[in-house]
């Protein structure tokens, strides 16, 4: 399986998905065509990148902040951070450890898989998360 | 701390959490530049249906929005039908004297209507010539809500021109969409939680509706609110009902209208009550085009929804019966898959036999159509309510002003 998780740029994602296809077709005598089928359709997307206005401090400030914004922002922070900054994690892992000193909590974040369930589901663990280290008096 | 519009605040309780703050953050930096629209009509579904409800809440964020309509005169009309069945694929005469109608009324109208804006977002094919008068200013998008993949190729071939005027065009599905020389972006269509076809009912609402439409609540219904046309297949959920009802006591209830005004429709509605007669269970119901709240009434006191058109452009009914947490089997036409989740907000067939096991299933238990139809309200909320295409228009605007 393909973990898009497990790249750190678009490119070596795209470079990955074309070889597993081309060695796929290596091992076909016929070529399969989705005739009956709906064909692929290929879409392109953009982010626009919205400020909230919403900036938080503590580690209670960012539980509480998590709950109220669009989800658009869990995605932009957790899933699309790791592909646009490079660096192998996503931004609220990166603020835990590095703005707050919470190592063992960013690493419980950074494990955090966005493709195991729901955007919304992804939420709710790191709320969790932040609950437990909250109460532990992190 | 952003402030929302009241007329937007009213969403809170039915959006999804954090939109309205990201709606007015992101209007805050589009403050101050024109959206006009421009369709052919201020009454009925589709483009008038949503512009009726988006623009004043794209004025109530502070967008300089207005919505402006085409007018022609009778040979106009007759023209723009034709054309519209041209581009869904029928086979239409279309002369010489229309083309030049379509074409003189684009110019007539372009020449009074206040079109200088930062954004024109012309919707479907009556306003599409419009772009030939475009001036400098301004970004221009064609904003098509219907399934031109079998339009005709020659009527193809002349739109096609416009189309190429545009900066960009907007479809509601990729494969609604036809090669064209301009950036092609996807919105899906909406439904508004608050209007009369969607907002929440009392029970005594619903009962009075169902007295009114004289539809008993003894037993299961099932419906279809479709018009009567041939694609609607009514007559294979008819045998669905049939098959499933040797097993499950229910009600079929098919809503529609287009009746009245077509001998197609006076055809299909006729074979209809012929197919009912004897079955005091089955209730073919015509209603008028404003029917919003008999729809919604009908919808909420539905066990299932079904929904199995041959050909469908997006199928937004599908959406609204999810909405009010009902479970749907529908078919794989138009926009019904990317509502229809299989086994997760409601069960895609390809056959009326298929549509009468989903019936039985779903109505031997309880819980899986609880289940089905709670993921189904829930997956609306985050992808078919107007605050979301409202989202999608102001990112449009975004993208396409600078």
């Amino acid at each position: 399986m393909v973990d898009p998780a497990h790249f750190p740029n678009l490119q070596a994602l795209r470079e990955e998905l074309v070889s597993v296809i081309d060695d796929h077709l290596r091992g076909l005598q016929v070529v399969p065509s989705a005739v009956l089928g709906e064909p692929f359709e290929f879409i392109q997307s953009r982010i626009v990148e919205i400020p909230t206005g919403i900036e938080v401090r503590t580690l209670e400030e960012f539980r509480d902040a998590l709950l109220d914004v669009d989800v658009s922002a869990v995605y932009f922070h957790l899933v699309e951070a790791r592909m646009r900054l490079g660096r192998g994690q996503n931004d609220f892992a990166a603020w835990l450890e590095h703005g707050l000193g919470l190592p063992a909590l960013a690493a419980k974040v950074r494990a955090v898989d966005p493709y195991a369930g729901s955007l919304e589901r992804a939420r709710t663990r790191l709320i969790q998360f932040c609950d437990d280290a909250l109460t532990a008096g992190t | 701390m952003t402030m929302i519009p009241a007329q937007l605040e009213a969403y809170r309780e039915v959006a999804p959490r954090g939109t309205l703050e990201l709606l007015a953050r992101l209007a805050e930096r589009l403050r101050g530049r024109r959206f006009v629209h421009v369709n052919s009509s201020r009454y009925g579904g589709g483009s008038p249906e949503i512009l009726n409800r988006l623009v004043p809440m794209l004025q109530a964020l502070g967008i300089d929005s207005a919505w402006e309509v085409i007018v022609g005169d009778p040979e106009f009309y007759a023209a723009i039908r034709a054309l519209e069945l041209a581009a869904a694929g029928r086979e239409q005469h279309i002369s010489a004297s229309m083309l030049r109608s379509y074409e003189e009324t684009a110019a007539a109208n372009a020449a009074t209507l206040p079109l200088d804006a930062d954004l024109v977002m012309v919707h479907d094919l009556a306003p599409l010539p419009l772009v030939r008068h475009r001036r400098d200013r301004g970004r221009w998008v064609w904003r098509c809500h219907t399934d031109l993949s079998q339009a005709l190729r020659r009527v193809w071939h002349l739109l096609r021109r416009d189309v190429g005027r545009y900066d960009a065009t907007v479809f509601s599905l990729p494969k609604f969409a036809q090669r064209v020389p301009v950036p092609a972006l996807i919105i899906h269509p909406s439904v508004d939680p608050l209007s009369e076809k969607n907002r929440d009912l009392s029970r005594a609402e619903i009962q009075q509706g169902l007295d009114r439409l004289g539809i008993p609540r003894d037993k299961p219904i099932l419906l279809q609110v479709a018009p009567y046309t041939a694609s609607a297949d009514h007559p294979g959920v008819i045998q669905a009902y049939r098959l499933a009802k040797k097993y499950v006591d229910c009600r079929l209830v098919l809503a529609g209208g287009g009746a009245a005004d077509n001998p197609e429709g006076s055809a299909i509605l006729a074979e209809v009550r012929q197919a009912a007669a004897g079955d005091a269970d089955i209730h073919p119901l015509v209603l008028p085009p404003d029917a919003a709240r008999e729809i919604n009434v009908l919808q909420r006191a539905a066990a299932i929804v079904l929904h199995k058109p041959i050909k469908d452009d997006f199928g937004l009914g599908v959406a609204e019966a999810m909405w009010k947490g009902k479970p749907v089997i529908g078919s794989f036409a138009g926009g019904i898959p990317v509502q229809v989740i299989f086994e997760v907000t409601g069960y895609t067939v390809n056959s009326v036999e298929g549509a009468a096991f989903r019936i039985r299933q779903l109505l031997d238990s309880a819980d899986l159509m609880a289940r089905l139809g709670g993921a189904a309200r829930e997956y609306v909320r985050r992808n078919f309510l107007i605050t979301r295409h409202l989202g999608d228009y102001l990112a449009l605007l975004a993208n396409l002003t600078g």
